[in-house]
């Protein structure tokens, strides 16, 4: 009997010992996604639940063209760019907003949409999954995303979501100081400027120069079909918001090189949005990009994503928008103020912009 | 269902849990007969595993009736007896062997007919493929033969039969079995045991190490140089070499798994590799290699045409009294090779490995003469470690060349990759940083290296008497733990798996 007594012993150590070893291992050995994904979490946890007015959600190229503490500047608009990069899949973008409404109660919620088109399912691309799993801090809406991406592809494997270690072990022969750090770590926001947006200072470097014109738009329409995954996705986000009595509201960024298949798929995209009851805010038109007088060389440093000079134009305008269609509150003058203000003025100085600009 | 999959650790872990739980019952081979009905179903197909119990009825039949007619007709029996009982072993042979060949031969022809002449194109998925045949089908050619010879009464029960035949560890990978040494420990009640549990799972994990850590690894590159065609000369022969390593790590951990899982279930197999690394001629390779299909076509093919009348009448006539007596070795020899050859394939690439490797083995027999004058004229001393060592390289450049057959799809591959072998001589490219181009970086190569430099010193040692299980089952506790906990997370980190990498399975789980 005491030999079976100590034999479980040994195994129940055995056991223990092999779980402290990889949950160790495991924080080490996986994928370390871009801090702005990580930190877009850890704000809207951290800060006070009324400190944004006006949350985004989308792509990169949303990620890009809309500059939080510009739109302050302009509207006292409190917003964050919660669009990730390299992010196709309404998935995403919905359970984004899940977290971030468990900790923060916008008025307004404006998403790019930009997965309307694009059925792919997460073995064609699991980027956009793994990234919103990955770096997802709430553990019970970690389990529930990964039950649901199963759901929608039976392929993916639930343990390599589970502990990531299993998909990045072959990262140990790329191991960094950064590996061996915390992922998640809350600064000080008075320190950071970018609010969520990426602030890209540079100029265009592809070869196709756009010309903008009103023939970049034209194109025959097309009968292109939604994709029914993401269109359910979008759906979920769409009634959440409903539900939370949250605006929303489609912005489509002015991306040059999408302008075509925007523009050929308009009227079943407006009709969607249209009937979902979701509002339309669009900069991928003749008419936006000549009113911001957008220059492709300076405003954009590719086809898709403009550079932080092309933010700066964007931006107020659509601060302006958000105020004057939604009311969305004017807190210049209040006591958070005075930190969007020491943000804009670092932003200012790192940029060589005059402030009053 | 691969063996590396989690699902098939999770099902070996149910079988371990109901087949320890009815240890003290007559109801353990059922649960290994259920267990190797569920790994067939789930590796192959419902179809497959009920044609390979169809195959075992007739097989079971047959060899009842055999013994039947034995008995009837005493140990004299009558000619026309002893007619009837060879016609049985024939028409059991011809089910047994038959399937095998349908399997390996004519399916692939009537597939490729189909696809050539039909609107509807049928995958070989579609077809009802058995796993493991190749193995089991071996064995029991062998059990009716055995019958045949009255070697061992057959087996009554139909159940423990069709355990034996299914065995779920052996169906995956071999060893091939023979069924007076696995049979009756079905028979026997085997108890829950620490110690030879534990000793089971240093095997599995030594296996997984060999298989996920170092062939796949080696896998990646070796697909890498080989698919290339800029990469010539010394790029190709090292790829080849590398080859040998990633065969043998990649059955041989299949097989260390396997051994692993039946002596946890304190079921004892054919041992099936000893040390092959260190084999200083090709005879001895084949003693060391896949020793168990080498026991099968020595006791069913080898000895039967060595001792064949008809053979030793020829080989009176040779008038060489050294060739007289080596000639039905050397026929012996050179047809099992050739059978070897074809075991392992169905392309004219697999006949002519089998003749390349019969052409060494009968030669050897044949030429043993010579060699001794030539050693004797050359003062070559084949005691010293040097001559050893030689002869260790030699043998392994002869077979690495033999496997440029089996790595091609065909004759015309095979001849491809020799020729670009061959293209240059310069191996400026083995030293420069190239090999670092073809899908492993140089941390991966070295890991490699050093996995490779493991396996051929724990085979050295291995040969020499030292066995490392025992040794460490010697040492205390910690020093355990920290052992096992090294070669856990060396397979979870180091390991090539996961949807990140392409994950092959075992090769020799194709057969």
């Amino acid at each position: 009997m005491k030999r079976k007594i100590f034999g479980c012993v040994k195994v129940i150590a055995f056991v223990l010992g092999f779980c402290l070893i990889f949950v160790q291992l495991q924080k080490v050995l996986h994928y370390r996604w871009d801090f702005h994904t990580y930190s877009a979490n850890l704000y809207m946890k951290e800060e006070p639940e009324d400190a944004y007015d006006v949350i985004f959600l989308g792509s990169s190229d949303l990620k890009t063209a809309v500059y939080p503490v510009a739109m302050f500047q302009t509207n006292g608009i409190t917003s964050f760019n919660c669009a990730t990069t390299d992010n196709t899949a309404a998935f995403s973008a919905y359970y984004m907003l899940e977290y971030l409404l468990r900790y923060q109660k916008p008025k307004v919620v404006c998403c790019d949409f930009s997965a309307l088109y694009n059925d792919g399912l997460p073995s064609d691309r699991e980027t956009p999954y793994r990234k919103i799993v990955e770096t997802m801090p709430d553990r019970d809406l970690k389990w529930k995303m990964i039950g649901d991406i199963h759901e929608i592809d039976p392929e993916q494997s639930v343990l390599s979501y589970l502990f990531p270690m299993l998909k990045y072990h072959g990262i140990w022969n790329e191991l960094e100081a950064e590996n061996f750090e915390a992922d998640y770590v809350y600064h000080d926001l008075s320190e950071e400027y970018d609010r969520g947006c990426s602030l890209i200072n540079g100029t265009y470097e592809e070869k196709e120069l756009y010309d903008i014109s009103p023939a970049l738009w034209e194109t025959e329409p097309t009968e292109e079909q939604l994709s029914s995954l993401n269109v359910e996705w979008y759906d979920r986000m769409i009634a959440l918001c409903h539900e939370k009595e949250i605006q929303i509201t489609a912005v489509f960024p002015p991306s040059l090189g999408e302008s075509s298949a925007h523009a050929a798929r308009w009227e079943t995209t407006k009709a969607y949005l249209e009937s979902r009851g979701v509002d339309i805010i669009d900069y991928n038109c003749y008419d936006a990009v000549h009113r911001l007088e957008l220059n492709v060389e300076t405003d954009y440093i590719d086809g898709t994503h403009m550079s932080y000079r092309g933010s700066l134009k964007l931006s107020p305008d659509l601060a302006y928008i958000l105020y004057d269609r939604y009311g969305v509150p004017d807190r210049r003058g209040t006591e958070e103020a005075a930190q969007w203000e020491r943000q804009w003025a670092a932003f200012c100085e790192d940029y060589d912009i005059e402030e009053s600009n | 269902m691969s063996i590396k999959s989690l699902t098939f650790l999770l099902f070996v872990f149910v079988v371990f849990c109901l087949y320890f739980a009815v240890q003290k019952t007559n109801l353990q081979k059922i649960v290994l007969l259920a267990a190797g009905l569920v790994c067939m179903a789930a590796m192959s197909s419902i179809a497959a595993t009920a044609l390979v119990i169809l195959l075992a009825l007739c097989i079971y039949g047959i060899a009842l009736s055999m013994e039947k007619l034995i008995q009837k007709n005493g140990s004299a029996g009558t000619k026309t007896a002893k007619n009837q009982g060879r016609g049985l072993l024939l028409l059991g042979a011809f089910l047994d062997i038959g399937l095998l060949l349908y399997f390996k031969f004519f399916q692939n022809t009537y597939v490729l007919l189909q696809n050539y002449f039909a609107t509807k194109h049928i995958t070989l998925a579609e077809l009802v493929v058995p796993i493991g045949l190749s193995y089991y089908t071996l064995a029991l050619y062998g059990y009716l033969s055995d019958i045949y010879h009255k070697k061992y009464p057959a087996e009554k029960s139909f159940l423990l039969f069709l355990t034996y035949v299914t065995y779920f560890p052996a169906i995956i990978e071999g060893p091939i079995n023979l069924y007076q040494k696995l049979a009756p420990q079905f028979r026997e009640r085997h108890s829950f045991d620490g110690n030879r549990i534990v000793m089971g799972l240093q095997r599995c994990l030594w296996g997984y190490f060999k298989k996920v850590v170092i062939a796949d690894r080696i896998g990646i590159l070796v697909m890498g140089i080989l698919q290339d065609d800029t990469a010539v000369g010394p790029l190709v022969f090292y790829a080849m070499v590398l080859y040998s390593f990633q065969i043998y790590t990649d059955f041989s951990g299949g097989i260390d798994v396997i051994m692993g899982i039946s002596e946890i279930l304190d079921i004892k197999l054919t041992e099936n590799f000893r040390s092959p690394l260190v084999s200083s001629n090709v005879t001895e390779y084949w003693a060391r290699w896949h020793m168990s299909l080498g026991a099968f076509m020595e006791k069913y093919i080898y000895y039967p045409i060595a001792l064949n009348r008809k053979v030793m009448k020829i080989s009176k006539k040779i008038s060489n009294k050294y060739l007289s007596k080596a000639f039905s070795s050397a026929l012996a020899s050179f047809v099992v090779f050739v059978i070897v050859g074809i075991w392992h394939g169905t392309g004219w690439n697999y006949v002519v490995y089998g003749l390349y490797q019969a052409v060494f083995v009968a030669g050897a027999v044949l030429l043993t003469p010579l060699y001794k004058r030539m050693k004797g004229v050359l003062h070559i001393d084949d005691t010293t470690l040097k001559w050893r060592v030689f002869t260790i390289l030699r043998t392994f450049v002869i077979l690495v060349f033999g496997r440029i057959l089996i790595k091609s799809a065909n004759l015309q591959q095979a001849g491809a990759l020799l020729q670009r072998m061959f293209a240059d001589a310069n191996p400026h490219a083995l030293f420069d940083g190239t090999i670092y181009q073809f899908g492993l970086d140089y941390k991966n190569v070295f890991l490699m290296y050093a996995c490779i430099a493991l396996v051929i010193i724990v085979d050295i040692l291995h040969e020499r008497g030292v066995h490392f299980r025992e040794l460490l089952m010697r040492q205390g506790i910690v020093f355990r733990y920290v052992i096992y906990y090294a070669a856990v997370f060396s397979i979870i980190v180091f390991g090539i798996y996961g949807p990140e990498f392409h994950s092959a399975d075992f090769i020799y789980q194709a057969f």
